[in-house]
């Protein structure tokens, strides 16, 4: 069992509208959209609280290696951190 | 009945037994207590005049006896308690009748009805074709109120000048009339002409437009909103989007995007052409119809 890495504040939203993902922050009032590729990432990085979780989940889905994968994933999540939209757990 | 609501005006204090549920009484006071209210919220205005929202309890804390104070700086200020048929008012020394009715028809009514979750607004003007409300949206100064008083002169009901009451039962969203005021140009605090031919019902919003501005020799053309575009196009053209029920709004929001019919019109920039831009919408909205 990994240690959580992360959460997602309250603040964030997720609605589906016509299909597209919106990720909606209320503090801030900005909104982003995410491809498809990139909705498969966020339902993963929803249903778990660490990056090792949800690149197991989603090399899964995408059947592609998993180094490969970590990249993409980094790429992914570092606007979400900067975004207030994820944000990592305070280790002691 | 302005957003679905008997307005009765009282000249004084008055006790009323057996109010109906949907009448708001509209009562003078000659004393304000403005220190009640000491949790003031920021609120957008384009009156050019100093105005407050302030609360007496805290946002956060939850308590039915939450009172509110709307102030115009020396003009006048309404109070009311959540979820009461009464309102408030006491006019400063700039006050006049006009500006009065100004201020709670435009602004008070809909802040009211929306921090008491009765309905959702959008900025939108809004007129009816064929018995079908149509909205259409666009930024202050896109043209709204042009061809919201465009379509009222061909003999289209109004209902609504530029703040549209939306609520939404079993998944389909509509429209509630405003009042009969109009404003083909915006001044400040001016309630607009009365406008005989106004709608009183309400009905499933039929379609939502929302105004571009296009060159002079543009053709007018008319395209399908879809996805983020869509809410994105919807969320600037929100109003009464207070801080506190944000979330709440963008789910509203979003809800509307999926479920009501959204279209760009590129509107050229050109009065003359008005005329066209008329005919384009009428013929489109009959086309969806039969959809």
């Amino acid at each position: 069992m990994r240690e959580k890495e992360y959460f997602i504040p309250s603040s964030v939203l997720l609605q589906e509208i016509d299909n597209e993902l919106l990720i909606y922050n209320s503090e801030t009032g900005q909104f982003y959209s995410v491809n498809d590729t990139g909705a498969v990432m966020w339902e993963s990085i929803i249903q778990h609280d660490n990056l090792g979780d949800v690149i197991d989940d989603v090399s899964n889905v995408f059947d592609i290696d998993k180094e490969a994968l970590v990249n993409d994933l980094l790429k992914f999540t570092l606007p979400l951190y900067e975004q207030g939209l994820l944000v990592l757990v305070k280790k002691d | 009945m302005p957003y679905n609501y008997y307005l009765q005006f009282d000249d004084k204090w008055s006790v009323h037994e057996n109010v109906h549920s949907n009448s708001l009484h509209i009562l003078a006071q000659d004393y304000l207590e403005i220190n009640d209210f000491p949790f003031v919220l920021v609120y957008q205005n384009n009156q050019d005049r100093n105005v407050a929202l302030a609360t007496n309890q805290p946002l956060d804390e939850q308590n039915n006896e939450r009172k509110w104070l709307f102030s115009v700086e020396d003009v006048i200020s309404f109070t009311w308690k959540n979820g009461s048929h009464e309102i408030f008012y006491f006019f400063h020394e700039s006050a006049t009748n006009e500006i009065f009715k100004f201020w709670l028809y435009h602004i008070v009514l809909p802040i009211k009805l929306s921090i008491e979750q009765v309905y959702k607004f959008l900025h939108a003007g809004a007129v009816e074709v064929e018995g079908h409300p149509i909205l259409f949206m666009a930024p202050s100064f896109g043209g709204k109120s042009t061809l919201t008083d465009y379509f009222i002169q061909m003999g289209h009901p109004l209902i609504t000048d530029d703040k549209m009451a939306t609520f939404e039962k079993n998944g389909i969203f509509y429209s509630v009339p405003s009042h009969p005021y109009h404003r083909p140009y915006r001044q400040v605090e001016v309630l607009g002409y009365e406008c005989e031919n106004s709608a009183t019902k309400i009905k499933p919003i039929h379609a939502i437009y929302i105004l571009e501005k296009g060159g002079q020799e543009d053709e007018c053309t008319i395209r399908p909103l879809k996805g983020i575009e869509k809410f994105s196009r919807l969320h600037e053209g929100g109003e009464m989007n207070f801080s506190f029920f944000t979330k709440d709004y963008v789910q509203y929001l979003s809800r509307l995007a999926n479920n009501v019919n959204v279209f760009s019109i590129k509107v050229p920039h050109d009065l003359a052409r008005l005329h066209e831009v008329y005919g384009t919408i009428v013929e489109h909205c009959e086309s969806i119809k039969s959809e």
